[in-house]
C-alpha cells in the first residue's frame, strides 16, 4: 500500500513539475510556523461552555498559554528523519500531560537540551544531591520525533501547554 | 545545574510517564514571584529533517512572542486566626493584619479600617459584634516586626510592596470603659492596590490588547462593605474581645484616731489606709504583688497588715503580707488571682 501511494504521489509529482510555489523557494522543503494561543471559555448558542482560541490577550503570571508548531513539507520530495525541539519558553512553565503530536514519539529535556528521555525517566539531582524525577515545571525542551515520513504536500501539528510563572 | 539520565522506552510508556506527572503539578501550581509586566515572553521551534539521503537540513519556525501583562492582586488576612484580647477601658488595643501583594509588580497599597456592620457572617471567633471600638486607626509595620511601635510605625499607607511579599498592618483603636466581659468588637481592614508612591488608582485595561502593558485586576471579594471581586480591594476581619483582667487599685484613708480619741490629723495621729483590688474581666492575673511605701512623715504601726479581715504578720513567711523595714513598705503578695474578685488591704500608719 505504501509503495503505490508513494508511487502515485510521484507520479503526481511529475505531473505538476516545474509547479513551484513562491514560498516554497523562499522557505526551505519543510516550512515551521509557530503560534501562541490562549484557550477561553465562550458559552456557544446552544448555551453550552465551549472552549475557544484566541491570540494571547491579557497574558499574567498564571495564565496558561498553547504552543502550536505546524510544519508542511513544500517541497516536492519526501521528507524523512523530522525531528522538532522547542526549548520551553523562559518565564513559562510546562504543563504536564500537555505535549501532544500526532504520529510522534515526545521525548524531554530538563538539562538544557543536553539530554532527552521520556518523562517518566527524566532525572534531576535534587537539593539533597540524589536523583529523583525531574518535575514538569523542570523541563526545559520538548522534543517530537516524528514517526514515518512526510510527504510532499503533508503537514503535521505539534505543541504543549506552558503556565506564565 | 540539573543532571538529566536518559533510559530509552517506548510510547506507551511515555503516555503513561505523563500520566503520572498530572499528580506531581498540583505543587507547581504557586508561583513565588510572578514574572513582571513587560516581560517579553517568545518561542520558537527548531525543525531537522532529511530529503532524498542529502545530510540533515535545519529549518528554524518563526518566533511569535507576547507581553506580560500586570497583574493586580493582594490578599489581606487577620493575622492571629483568633480574637484580640482587650479590657474595657484600655487605649490603643492593637489587632494585627498582613497584606499580600500577589500581584507580579510592586504597588502602593492604600489603608483603611472600619466597623463590621450588624453581625458579620464571617466564621467564628468573629461572630458576635456587640460593642464599637472608637478611634480606630491604621499603621503599617514600618519594620515588619509584628509589633505595634507608635513612634516608628507612623505610616497611614503602604507606599511600596514588591510581588509576593507581605507587610504587617495594625489597626489601633480604644475600648469603651462601658464595655462588658464577653463582648466583641468586629473591625475590618481594606488594603487597596494603587500606583507606588504616587498613591493613584489603577485602571484596568478594557476592550483588546494593546502592544503596552495592560492592567489586569485578579483581586477576590473581600468581607467589607463593598468589596466585589475584580475591584483591587480586599478586606478581612478581626475582632476586638473584652475578655482580659482588669486590675483597679483604689487606696483610701478609712479612719483617723487622734491622741485625744476624735479624727483629727494632727501628729500622733493614727491613720488606716485601705487599698481595694479589684480584679475585672475573664481570666486570672498571676504572680500578683501589691506594694505601698509609707507616706513620708509616716510610721508604720507594727502588726497591723489585715488582708480580707484576716490579720497578717509582718514577718517574711508563708502569709503573704509583710513590712519591709529597709524600704518602708507593705508588701502583699496574693499570688494569682481569678477574675472577678477583689482583695481588700488595710494597714495603720502614725503621723509623725
Amino acid at each position: 500500500m505504501r509503495i503505490c501511494h508513494l508511487l502515485l504521489t510521484a507520479n503526481l509529482l511529475i505531473l505538476l513539475g516545474g509547479f513551484s510555489l513562491p514560498a516554497h523557494a523562499a522557505g526551505g522543503s519543510i516550512k515551521v510556523k509557530s503560534v501562541a494561543e490562549v484557550e477561553i471559555a465562550v458559552i456557544g448558542k446552544d448555551g453550552k461552555k465551549e472552549l475557544k482560541r484566541s491570540s494571547p490577550d491579557k497574558a499574567v503570571p498564571g495564565t496558561e498559554m498553547i504552543f502550536t508548531n505546524t510544519f508542511e513539507n513544500v517541497s516536492n520530495k519526501t521528507a524523512s528523519d523530522i525531528v522538532i525541539d522547542n526549548p520551553i519558553p523562559a518565564n513559562t512553565e510546562y504543563r504536564a500531560d500537555s505535549a501532544f503530536g500526532k504520529d510522534c514519539t515526545i521525548l524531554f529535556s530538563a538539562d538544557g537540551g543536553r539530554m532527552f528521555g521520556a518523562a517518566e525517566n527524566l532525572k534531576v539531582k535534587g537539593a539533597d544531591g540524589k536523583q529523583r524525577n525531574a518535575l514538569p515545571g523542570e523541563y526545559t525542551h520538548i522534543r517530537w520525533i516524528y514517526k514515518g515520513q512526510l510527504v510532499a504536500g503533508k503537514s503535521g501539528e505539534v505543541g504543549f501547554r506552558a503556565v506564565i510563572k | 545545574m540539573y543532571r538529566s539520565s536518559l533510559i530509552n522506552s517506548n510510547f506507551r510508556t511515555i503516555l503513561c510517564g505523563l500520566c503520572c506527572g498530572v499528580c506531581l503539578i498540583a505543587p507547581q501550581l504557586s508561583w513565588a514571584v510572578g514574572t513582571p509586566s513587560g516581560t517579553i515572553i517568545s518561542n520558537s521551534a527548531t525543525l531537522s529533517y532529511v530529503i532524498a539521503a542529502t545530510p540533515p537540513s535545519t529549518m528554524t519556525s518563526n518566533t511569535v512572542s507576547f507581553m506580560v501583562d500586570k497583574k493586580v492582586n493582594l490578599i489581606v488576612a487577620e493575622v492571629s486566626g483568633s480574637t484580640t484580647s482587650v479590657s474595657s477601658g484600655q487605649t490603643g488595643a492593637v489587632t494585627t493584619f498582613s497584606v499580600t501583594n500577589l500581584g507580579n509588580d510592586p504597588q502602593g497599597f492604600k489603608l483603611t479600617a472600619a466597623l463590621a456592620s450588624g453581625n458579620p457572617a464571617g466564621a467564628p471567633p468573629f461572630a458576635a459584634n456587640n460593642f464599637s471600638a472608637t478611634g480606630l486607626a491604621v499603621f503599617a509595620d514600618t519594620n515588619n516586626n509584628g509589633i505595634y511601635e507608635p513612634l516608628i510605625d507612623t505610616a497611614t499607607s503602604i507606599l511600596s510592596l514588591a510581588a509576593a511579599v507581605s507587610r504587617n498592618v495594625f489597626i489601633v483603636g480604644n475600648i469603651p470603659a462601658t464595655t462588658l466581659d464577653g463582648q466583641q468588637s468586629v473591625v475590618s481592614l481594606a488594603a487597596t492596590a494603587v500606583v507606588p508612591t504616587t498613591m493613584a488608582a489603577l485602571i484596568a485595561t478594557v476592550g483588546v490588547n494593546t502592544v503596552n502593558v495592560d492592567i489586569v485586576f485578579e483581586d477576590s471579594a473581600g468581607v467589607a462593605a463593598g468589596d466585589i471581586a475584580r475591584d483591587t480591594r480586599h478586606s478581612a476581619y478581626a475582632a476586638y474581645l473584652a475578655s482580659g483582667v482588669s486590675l483597679a487599685l483604689n487606696k483610701s484613708v478609712a479612719s483617723v484616731l487622734d491622741p485625744k480619741g476624735t479624727a483629727i490629723l494632727m501628729p500622733g495621729s493614727v491613720m488606716t489606709y485601705q487599698i481595694v483590688a479589684i480584679f475585672s474581666g475573664l481570666g486570672t492575673a498571676t504572680n500578683l504583688m501589691i506594694t505601698d511605701p509609707m507616706p513620708v512623715n509616716t510610721t508604720y504601726v507594727p502588726g497591723s497588715i489585715v488582708v480580707d479581715g484576716v490579720i497578717k504578720t509582718d514577718a517574711v513567711d508563708a502569709d503573704t503580707a509583710q513590712f519591709i523595714t529597709a524600704t518602708q513598705t507593705v508588701s502583699v503578695s496574693p499570688g494569682n488571682v481569678a477574675a472577678p474578685a477583689s482583695i481588700v488591704i488595710t494597714f495603720r500608719a502614725t503621723i509623725n
